[in-house]
């Protein structure tokens, strides 16, 4: 049912708050957090990300135990303690996963897990080549501390991180032949982004159906960087191992190319940290990341779209992650319909978010389908992070959310749906799925299927309004 | 091409037009599409002209099957120049002992993981297309990868996609067996269909199906991605049916890329309506290590591929081997090589065997890459209309002349 006074927009605007900023939540949580009004929601719900506020319900998760020394002194041992080498790493694998799954489940501030996994995507770094699982703790802990902070000095931390150090191999990176892997993705990826980027939105444009692209032409925008300074960059980079005494990243003199570079206008004998604060400072920053970040919490968008350009202007100016955050949130672009029906919920999301509004408890069966819908954190196909939208929709997709919607136990849901009488049962099952209002036909779908809850919850599970975040 | 064009092209019986002119165009599309000098014309060892080979037409009954090799496949350590001493002293420590390599004459030996595509070679089923790229080929895994799977100036549909466009309306046209659908299979109006190699069926409850089918009902007030997410369920409704008993009686075991390619096999082997398939074998990109495993990614694309085209015999289906970039000719530190330009095309099964394209010179290197020489589209050209039978220009917008792979 569409909002019928200013209580129920901002309610509904609550709702949509709590599935962006998070990954969505019980229809009594919305109630009290609405309470006072949309922008009190955001400071509320943005509020953790620059304190130390304790949040219970991620911290009751225990972490996994590693154990990293049994693993590399196994791996390099007997073809037997070689395999069990390889179940352990599978074994830490999983128990991450599920770790990071429950954390994101429970949490009472989700914002900062949110962010984390957004961060994740960002620096896409994957645990199938990095394969200690405690490096990958270590950066998402990174990833965690860090993400609400300065954008520059994440980048600093994620450059030094051995995670990182293995994925895009700067480890290998000599001043005798320098790997350009990290210096390129850097500049590509992490800070400045690739001209074509520009000139469309993330994932093509899917609202524009007569035929072209919106944003500006390809030939029209000029590359941020060229390969020259990929290659500079990449010499500046050098010399970084990972102390195997457990102190992280560290710069060995002799393998460092102390010459002198020219990175994007910048002459001197640069080095890692200046690397850093040239890229992050660079005009095409702010813009890039901004429009990352707009894309994946509000709708897709490129770097010169009116309300990214308008973010970036003071997100150049200070790199403040978590103000970003609360101006994006209060944008009145974040609320508009286009945005409100802008995304379609990744993996993690559709299943948290199940979990955290039926209030059931994630399981080996969720990660089967995650790992079947193609979204494992710690594990993303590839550096440029997991696609977004339509990239989720397919037939193999649809079937998959299908049959985890047949086979999940709904807990004390049914009986939510059970005590309403069956021509209020759709009503019942939006509020309790967080979903703002079922659509004409997704509305007749459910009404054919009321009599039988178990029936309707699945079709519920798997309509276009809840498949949307 | 704009809207207008594409729909008067439906209109107008695209189909049966673009056969009558796949007929005429014959061994005269030239081989020669790049700016190089004459290439070297299609030569295949042996007297005999391979099976299923139709050098004097082109067939409209093709079956395609893409497969995306991720990351920016070797070419130079795939399809090597070893009677080249520049090849030897530019590799350095990366260079392939020629006594290893498998001969398929013109000074080019296959790597020697890839034995069955040299039997293949042997018997006229594999070509190979030299220098593959595009103008503008800038290193970026993501942009070259766009750039080869859209084909065209918009990265909002794939060039698969586009021909599904104008192809008619079975959901079945285009099938990619994975996870996702890739940009190269997304269309404007519709996309593939995806099957996984796994168990692919409806679960048991007939309500169900009925409460779906009025779920994804045609629905105006639908914005464009819940639209989207109910296209994607009613597309599933209508091959379910169709594709589950074949899935499930398919020799497909595991996931990788042999699996992937069973369960093409066994989809084309039921006779449905599907011309292109798609899938992707991921690893490529060897900045470190890189002998293990190109190596290991080599074995098991010539096992799949071995496999699944002595699987079809005699049927026209055609294998087309791809990745976003070739790799820089001399080696860095790491043992491994960094992002270069040029590529080289495998094509395996009902093709024209033999050379294609025209070798890059190891003495004419861009900025330490080996150059382009033949536009990327003149060989989607070639398979659109020897394999698809519809005219290059229906999905490609200003590519050069097709070349005669078919």
């Amino acid at each position: 049912m569409p909002p019928t006074s200013t209580a129920d927009e901002e309610r509904r605007d609550v709702a949509h708050l709590l599935r962006r900023a998070g990954f969505g939540a019980t229809a009594a949580a919305v109630d009290a957090l609405a309470r006072d009004g949309y922008e009190a929601a955001v400071d509320a719900v943005c509020q953790p990300l620059t304190s130390t506020v304790a949040d219970p319900g991620a911290d009751a998760v225990a972490l996994p135990v590693f154990d990293t020394a049994g693993y590399l002194a196994a791996r390099d041992g007997t073809p037997a303690e070689r395999r069990a080498a390889n179940l352990q790493a599978g074994n830490e694998q999983r128990a991450l996963v599920l770790w990071s799954i429950e954390r994101m489940a429970g949490a009472d501030h989700p914002l900062r897990d949110k962010l984390a996994l957004l961060w994740h995507d960002h620096f896409a770094t994957s645990i199938e080549k990095v394969r200690i699982a405690e490096l990958m703790y270590i950066q998402y802990r990174t990833l965690l501390d860090l993400g609400g902070g300065r954008f520059d000095d994440l980048v600093h931390a994620i450059a030094r991180d051995p995670a990182m150090l293995i994925w895009l191999d700067g480890r290998e990176s000599s001043a005798t032949a320098p790997n350009e892997n990290f210096s390129r993705e850097l500049l590509e990826l992490f800070t400045l982004g690739h001209q074509s980027a520009a000139a469309r939105s993330v994932d093509g444009d899917h609202d524009d159906h007569g035929g072209g692209v919106g944003g500006v032409g390809d030939h029209g925008t000029t590359q941020p960087y060229t390969e020259t300074d990929v290659a500079e960059a990449a010499r500046a980079l050098t010399g970084w191992t990972i102390d195997p005494g457990g102190a992280g990243a560290v710069l060995r003199p002799a393998r460092f190319d102390s010459g002198t570079k020219r990175v994007l206008g910048t002459t001197g004998p640069l080095g890692l940290d200046e690397i850093v604060s040239i890229t992050t400072s660079n005009p095409a920053c702010a813009p890039h990341v901004v429009a990352r970040l707009w894309s994946r919490l509000a709708r897709p968008a490129g770097p010169q779209d009116e309300v990214v350009v308008e973010l970036a202007e003071r997100y150049a100016s200070d790199l403040d992650s978590a103000a970003l955050l609360r101006s994006l949130f209060l944008h009145p672009e974040f609320r508009s319909d286009a945005t409100r029906t802008g995304l379609v919920k990744t993996p993690v999301e559709y299943v948290v978010g199940i979990h955290r509004t039926l209030g059931t408890t994630p399981t080996v069966a969720s990660l089967l389908v995650l790992r079947g819908l193609g979204q494992i954190p710690f594990a993303p196909p590839d550096v440029s992070g997991w696609t977004a939208n339509e990239g989720w929709l397919s037939t193999a997709s649809a079937l998959l959310r299908l049959q985890f919607a047949v086979a999940l136990d709904p807990g004390a849901a049914l009986d939510e749906i059970r005590s309403a009488p069956p021509q209020d049962r759709p009503a019942a099952v939006a509020r309790l799925l967080g979903v703002d209002a079922w659509g004409p036909a997704t509305t007749e779908a459910l009404q054919a299927a009321a009599d039988d809850p178990r029936g309707l919850l699945t079709v519920a599970l798997v309509a276009p309004e809840h498949v949307l975040n | 091409m704009s809207i207008s064009r594409r729909r008067f092209l439906q209109g107008f019986g695209a189909t049966a037009g673009s056969a009558a002119l796949a007929a005429c165009a014959g061994p005269s599309a030239s081989d020669d599409a790049g700016p190089g000098p004459t290439s070297a014309s299609p030569t295949a060892p042996g007297t005999t002209e391979p099976a299923g080979a139709n050098p004097g037409g082109s067939s409209t009954d093709g079956t395609l099957v893409v497969i995306t090799l991720a990351g920016g496949n070797d070419a130079l350590n795939t399809v090597v120049p070893v009677s080249s001493d520049l090849y030897r002293s530019l590799r350095g420590p990366l260079a392939l002992d020629p006594g290893t390599t498998h001969d398929i004459g013109e000074g080019f030996g296959l790597h020697p993981a890839l034995v069955r595509s040299k039997a293949l070679w042997d018997g006229g089923q594999l070509a190979v297309v030299h220098g593959v790229g595009f103008d503008g080929l800038d290193r970026s895994h993501f942009h070259c990868m766009d750039v080869w799977q859209a084909a065209g100036t918009s990265f909002a549909t794939g060039w698969i996609g586009r021909w599904l466009d104008t192809s008619g309306t079975d959901p079945l046209d285009a099938v990619v067996v994975g996870r996702g659908v890739p940009l190269l299979a997304r269309g404007e109006r519709r996309s593939a269909a995806v099957v996984p190699t796994g168990p692919f069926a409806l679960p048991g409850d007939p309500n169900l199906r009925r409460h779906l089918t009025e779920l994804v009902a045609a629905d105006g007030s639908r914005a464009p991605l819940s639209a989207a997410v109910a296209r994607s369920t009613a597309d599933l409704l209508a091959v379910v049916d169709t594709v589950s008993p074949v899935v499930a009686d398919s020799t497909a075991d595991g996931s990788d890329l042999t699996a992937r390619l069973a369960t093409v096999a066994s989809l084309i082997e039921a006779d449905l309506p599907t011309r292109v398939f798609a899938t992707e074998l991921d690893g490529f990109d060897t900045h470190a290590a890189q002998p293990a495993q190109h190596e290991a990614l080599l074995a098991e694309l010539d096992t799949a591929l071995g496999a699944f085209v002595g699987r079809m015999g005699d049927r026209p289906v055609t294998v087309l081997v791809y990745s976003e970039f070739g790799r820089r000719v001399a080696p860095n530190a790491s043992d491994g090589t960094d992002h270069g330009q040029a590529g080289t095309i495998l094509l395996a099964g009902h093709v024209r065997g033999g050379h294609h394209g025209d070798p890059p010179p190891l003495d004419g290197l861009l900025e330490g890459d080996l150059a382009t020489t033949v536009d990327y589209r003149s060989v989607y050209g070639g398979l659109l209309e020897g394999v698809l039978g519809v005219p290059a220009t229906d999905v490609l917008d200003g590519a050069p002349a097709p070349l005669a792979l078919i």
